[in-house]
């Protein structure tokens, strides 16, 4: 059995993100003058095999607060899909 | 003096480093790939400036993560002194070796020109200790990620332990950094990972050379 696991990277809140507040002046300048907030994620997406959730799930957080996440600048959310 | 200078893939800067350190101390660096995992005996470990494995990820992620990192974490707990310049600073603060982290520049672009830092009045390090507080140094800045970032917590405890080595001059901070901050170090003051470049105001073809009084202060600092 294939296990995908989406895991959802974005920045603190409390980090000005640059990047962010370029896209939402742009979208701004566009006519979109309703937003409020304006999220930029990263997403990655692992497919396990031969794993049971609880250790998909496991990895998957090692994974993170190993490597693929800053937990300085950066919070994430961890999902999980079951495929046969 | 035996200094190592850390190459990755992606390093750009570590050439210039070695002349710059060649002609200083007279003696000739050595280069230490990433994947070897025994490095000891050094003085000084250098971790050069450059774009680490592309940048992927983020900014010294992967690199950060690379075999010759137990080696680097074993030299800092015996309390060797290591230098992490522009990307060398992001690998240090993603080992966590430093606190913080550097994201975006503020503008949003490559910054690439000449700056003052000035030296800050720190706790005791071979880094800064030598210069008076308020020195100022002419040292070129290129960077994308040189926005110092840490949170208002940590802020306050950089303060208080005198870890803050280097500013960019009120009203002159290129890239949004917290505190105009260019440069920190570690709580035992042995770490130092700063932004500007001073290996590039070395020689007389250079813009300046006050990157030269920089080397030569750590490395009298060192042998003292």
């Amino acid at each position: 059995m294939i296990i995908d696991v989406i895991i959802d990277i974005f920045p603190k809140k409390e980090v000005l993100n640059p990047e962010t507040e370029a896209i939402k002046k742009t979208l701004s300048n566009l006519g979109y003058k309703n937003i409020d907030e304006l999220i930029l994620s990263k997403q990655i997406k692992l497919s396990f095999k031969n794993l049971n959730e609880e250790d998909c799930l496991y990895q998957s957080k090692l994974m993170c607060n190993q490597i693929l996440v800053n937990t300085n600048i950066q919070d994430y959310e961890i999902s999980l899909l079951k495929k046969d | 003096m035996r200094v190592a200078i850390v190459v990755f893939p992606g390093s750009n800067c570590d050439r210039d480093i070695f002349e710059a350190i060649k002609f200083i101390s007279k003696k000739l660096p050595k280069f230490i790939w990433h994947k070897e995992t025994n490095i000891e005996n050094f003085d000084l470990i250098v971790i050069p400036g450059g774009f680490t494995f592309g940048d992927y990820l983020r900014c010294g992620a992967l690199a950060s993560n690379s075999p010759v990192i137990k080696s680097i974490r074993d030299h800092a707990s015996r309390g060797g002194a290591i230098l992490g310049i522009c990307n060398g600073f992001q690998i240090l603060t993603e080992t966590k070796l430093l606190p913080g982290t550097l994201i975006k520049n503020s503008v949003l672009k490559f910054l690439c020109h000449d700056l003052n830092v000035i030296v800050q009045n720190t706790l005791p390090s071979p880094f800064t200790w030598g210069f008076k507080p308020n020195t100022k140094l002419n040292i070129p800045i290129a960077h994308n990620e040189g926005n110092y970032y840490v949170n208002g917590n940590e802020l306050k405890k950089l303060i208080f332990n005198g870890q803050i080595a280097f500013k960019y001059e009120e009203n002159f901070n290129p890239n949004g950094s917290v505190e105009n901050i260019a440069g920190v170090l570690s709580e035992n003051g042995r770490i130092l990972g700063m932004m500007p470049h001073p290996e590039r105001s070395v020689f007389s073809h250079h813009n300046s050379l006050d990157g030269r009084l920089f080397f030569q202060n750590l490395i009298e600092q060192l042998l003292s």
